[in-house]
C-alpha cells in the first residue's frame, strides 16, 4: 500500500521535479513554482499527493507555510530498501570468497 | 546465485542464493564470530551477538544501519541443503526500528473516512 502510494506519487513527473526541487533545502509554494509552467491549484493538488505518500511534509510559520522532505516519513523506508538492496549482493559476495577460503 | 524477491512487504527484503558449499559450512561462516566478521562485520550489526540461533538451520542478528537515521532491523538467515551438496541461503530482512511503528502498519481503518480522489 506504502510502496503503491510512493511510485504512484513520484510517477508523476512534475510531483517527481517538485519532491527533488525540496530534497535541496523547505520551500513555500510560490518559490516552488519559480520556473514550472503550474497554476497554483495544480501545484497544491501535487503537494497533496506528495504529503498523503508522506513524501513532504508541511510546515507553518505564522501566516506562511514552508514545504519540506518528511525525513521521518516513508521516504526513509524507501531509502533503507535500497540500501540493503545493494548491501546483501555485496556480502553475499564477500561470504562466497570466505567459504573459498575456508578449510573444510 | 540469485535474487529471486519473493514474499516483499514494505519493510522486509527476502533474497535467496544458492551457495556452492555444504550446509555445515556455511553454518560456521555465518555463527563463527572470526568467519563472520569476514563477511557480515560488527559494525553493521546491532549486537554481535545473535538475537536467537538454530544450530545449522536458522541465525538472526539484529543490525542498525551504520547512517542517519541509524535504522534498527533484525535479519534472520536460514540455511537448507540445496541439491548437488550445495546449501539455499535465505536472508530475511525486516525493518523494525519502533520509531517506524507509528507508521508502517497501514491500518486500514486508521485517521478518518479514506479519501478517494483521483491523483
Amino acid at each position: 500500500m506504502m510502496r503503491y502510494d510512493i511510485f504512484k506519487a513520484l510517477a508523476d513527473p512534475t510531483r517527481r521535479a517538485i519532491f527533488e526541487k525540496l530534497a535541496h533545502g523547505s520551500m513555500n509554494a510560490s518559490a516552488l513554482r519559480c520556473g514550472m509552467e503550474i497554476s497554483q491549484p495544480a501545484m497544491s493538488q501535487h503537494l497533496a499527493v506528495l504529503r498523503k505518500a508522506r513524501l513532504v511534509r508541511e510546515r507553518r510559520e505564522g501566516r506562511f507555510v514552508n514545504y519540506e522532505v518528511d525525513s521521518e516519513g516513508l521516504v526513509c523506508i524507501a531509502e533503507w530498501l535500497a540500501t540493503y538492496r545493494a548491501y546483501w549482493p555485496a556480502r553475499v559476495d564477500a561470504l562466497n570468497a570466505l567459504l573459498k577460503d575456508m578449510d573444510q | 546465485m540469485s535474487d529471486t524477491g519473493i514474499g516483499r512487504a514494505a519493510d522486509q527484503i527476502v533474497l535467496e542464493y544458492k551457495i556452492d558449499a555444504p550446509p555445515e559450512k556455511v553454518w560456521r561462516a555465518l555463527s563463527i564470530p572470526e568467519f563472520r566478521e569476514r563477511w557480515l562485520p560488527a559494525k553493521d550489526l546491532a549486537d554481535p551477538a545473535p538475537v536467537s540461533s538454530a544450530p545449522g538451520e536458522e541465525l538472526r542478528y539484529r543490525m542498525r544501519d551504520p547512517a542517519p537515521p541509524f535504522l534498527e532491523s533484525i535479519v534472520t538467515l536460514h540455511l537448507r541443503p540445496d541439491t548437488g551438496g550445495g546449501t539455499c541461503l535465505r536472508i530475511v530482512h525486516d525493518l523494525t526500528d519502533e520509531r517506524l511503528q507509528r507508521i508502517v502498519p497501514p491500518a486500514a481503518n486508521a485517521n478518518g473516512p479514506p479519501q478517494m480522489r483521483a491523483a
